[in-house]
């Protein structure tokens, strides 16, 4: 029987936003267990808490109750910081290039944070945009002078050379056009499918949801259905 | 942050300053023009202390003693204690200080002998100074013999100016006379310093060796005055002055309190300042316009550096976003927004400085002091401005973005 191996574990999660007139649970009571290999949907309308929920998957938060685990480990003790270098990765909608970096020193970036040298950073990128289906004639490139389609392969790059297990995707064809949508996500299904990535995309795009091993419905931020 | 990304944390900030000329261009100029200013500034503060300073060399402020109600400046019957007031360099100022002269009232009854053996005749007076009297003073001239200078009768040393017809009288290169307050006192041997022509046998000595051997008048001193060469210090000599003399004023009210010579304050000090005033006031005037601001310079670099990194931030919020999500720390966010902006502001009062050079053919080194304090403002403003940026919320804005 195959190991299936939990990458990350989110427990009874719950984040609220507060001000002074009101507060709202984004993230309620939220559990759900992340394996390796495997493409996640979390689909839901605008409000329904996806990205709050992701943000915490990034380690960009920590969750007011409840736990998100990595690898077993609760995020609310780990260095963030170096879980968002080493473990975790996210891609976004707006693709969020570095703008005055090139497109292969923008995903050499992640290696130069890790204290890699240049050289051994230039060739991991350029391998890393190659599995991409990036070739030497971008690497020079601004993002300026790339198109969509080009700058989301880019930043799936940069993610991909981070070394992280977990991949998580925002949106990741909302600027994009049907055709590079579905290359984009092709690229995804391949890193979770044939790489062992675990691979969370957050979408409104129903199209994704069908390729997705797992869809999990958020609404007023509880799982709805999975 | 290890050594290796730290020096590529600085890369990226010159590729980024590299990559993005106008921006650069932009904030090295802001830095430039605060630069030249605070120069400019600096400069013209020095410049006018300078000018200050040489007004204050070139006004000589006469200094003299009168008597209670400031009417008459001779005959004043003054203690000889006061002397010491300025013999033992009580002002701690002497060096500015010349021109002491102090007279004693004319003593009778002295006696002088050109020789221990030879028969005694009695002097006209004996007056004591501390000065070479010039001739509307006594009728007569005054001069130094070769080789002695004015200076000679400032010392308690005995020495003494006889009529130049007493001096023919005498052989020898070091000619000395004896004098004696009274057939009961011991001669004491004055060196003949200068002559005067004066008809009658009055004797003129070193003031302080008078009131030593040659006056039973401990109320010596018929007038007193002094000039003070640098004008800068006539306030420091005011005070001073306070504490032995009666302060001229209108209303003219005599205080009978003791000095600090433990004397009753009967003498008035006159300082008069001439047209001093008429001309210092309008530099100082100016220095105080520029000292007042100066420090809104500074305060204003400041907010310059603030301003102007949040201005140059602003649009780099995605960015440090990013950077923030990819798992940079907050401390090498700062450092990178903090480094770039460092380097900028380093150009801009480095071009600032060689400008500010070229164009005044400035000599002093002082403003460069300004300049630091400058940087050390400017960069401050920076660094809150940075601050904001190293602590952004990372998802909130990459949603803003979008």
């Amino acid at each position: 029987m195959e190991k299936v191996e939990k990458m990350l574990e989110v427990n009874n999660v719950v984040y609220e936003y507060r001000n002074k007139y009101q507060s709202v649970k984004a993230v309620n009571d939220f559990s759900f267990a992340f394996e390796r290999g495997k493409l996640y949907a979390i689909v839901g309308k605008s409000g329904s808490g996806k990205t709050t929920l992701l943000s915490m998957l990034a380690g960009l938060d920590v969750p007011k109750e409840g736990s998100v685990c990595y690898s077993g480990k609760d995020t609310k003790h780990m260095d963030l910081d170096k879980y968002r270098r080493d473990d975790v990765t996210v891609i976004y909608q707006d693709f969020n290039l570095f703008p005055l970096l090139t497109a292969i020193e923008n995903v050499m970036y992640p290696l130069h944070l890790k204290g890699i040298k240049d050289k051994e950073a230039r060739a991991t990128a350029e391998k890393m945009m190659e599995s991409v289906g990036l070739d030497a004639n971008f690497y020079k490139r601004l993002p300026s002078m790339l198109s969509g389609g080009e700058q989301q392969r880019v930043a799936i790059a940069r993610a991909l050379a981070s070394k992280a297990s977990v991949i998580l995707a925002d949106e990741p064809t909302g600027n994009l056009d049907t055709e590079n949508g579905k290359n984009i996500i092709g690229i995804l299904k391949d890193l979770a499918h044939n790489r062992n990535y675990c691979v969370i995309v957050v979408t409104h795009d129903l199209g994704i949801a069908s390729d997705a091993d797992a869809v999990l419905n958020m609404k007023d931020g509880r799982l709805v259905t999975e | 942050m290890g050594r290796r990304t730290e020096i590529y944390i600085m890369k990226y900030g010159i590729t980024n300053i590299s990559r993005n000329m106008p921006k650069s261009i932009a904030l090295i100029a802001a830095a430039l023009v605060l630069t030249i200013s605070i120069c400019i500034i600096s400069q013209t503060i020095f410049i006018q202390r300078q000018s200050l300073e040489s007004v204050y060399a070139q006004y000589a402020i006469n200094v003299t003693i009168m008597d209670e109600f400031c009417i008459d400046e001779t005959n004043l019957r003054m203690p000889s204690k006061y002397y010491d007031i300025i013999s033992q360099n009580s002002f701690g100022i002497k060096d500015y200080i010349t021109d002491i002269k102090v007279r004693s009232i004319e003593s009778r009854g002295c006696s002088y002998a050109f020789d221990l053996n030879g028969e005694a005749q009695l002097a006209g007076s004996v007056i004591g100074l501390t000065y070479l009297p010039d001739e509307s003073e006594f009728g007569y001239s005054f001069s130094m013999l070769s080789g002695y200078t004015e200076s000679v009768l400032l010392d308690s040393e005995p020495v003494c100016i006889v009529p130049s017809t007493m001096l023919e009288k005498i052989s020898g290169q070091n000619a000395v006379i004896y004098m004696r307050l009274g057939e009961y006192n011991d001669y004491i041997s004055y060196k003949i310093v200068g002559t005067h022509e004066g008809e009658l046998n009055d004797i003129y000595c070193s003031f302080k060796s008078y009131s030593e051997n040659l006056s039973r008048d401990e109320y010596s001193i018929y007038s007193f005055g002094f000039a003070l060469q640098n004008a800068k210090y006539n306030e420091d000599v005011a005070s001073i002055l306070k504490r032995y003399f009666i302060e001229p004023s209108i209303a003219g009210a005599v205080t009978r309190e003791l000095n600090e010579l433990r004397l009753p304050l009967k003498f008035t000090y006159v300082m008069p300042k001439g047209n001093l005033d008429d001309v210092i006031k309008p530099i100082e005037s100016d220095i105080q316009k520029l000292m007042i601001v100066e420090p809104f310079i500074f305060i204003l670099s400041v907010a310059t550096g603030f301003v102007v990194s949040l201005l140059s931030t602003k649009n780099r919020k995605a960015e440090f976003a990013i950077m923030r999500s990819l798992g940079t720390g907050k401390a090498t966010v700062f450092f990178e927004a903090f480094f770039e902006q460092l380097v900028l502001s380093i150009i801009g009062i480095l071009l600032g400085i060689g400008v500010f050079f070229i164009l005044y053919q400035s000599d002093t080194v002082l403003v460069l002091w300004k300049v630091l304090v400058f940087f050390a403002c400017y960069m401050f403003g920076t660094a809150i401005s940075v601050l904001n940026i190293a602590m952004l919320n990372v998802m909130k804005i990459m949603k803003a973005n979008e």
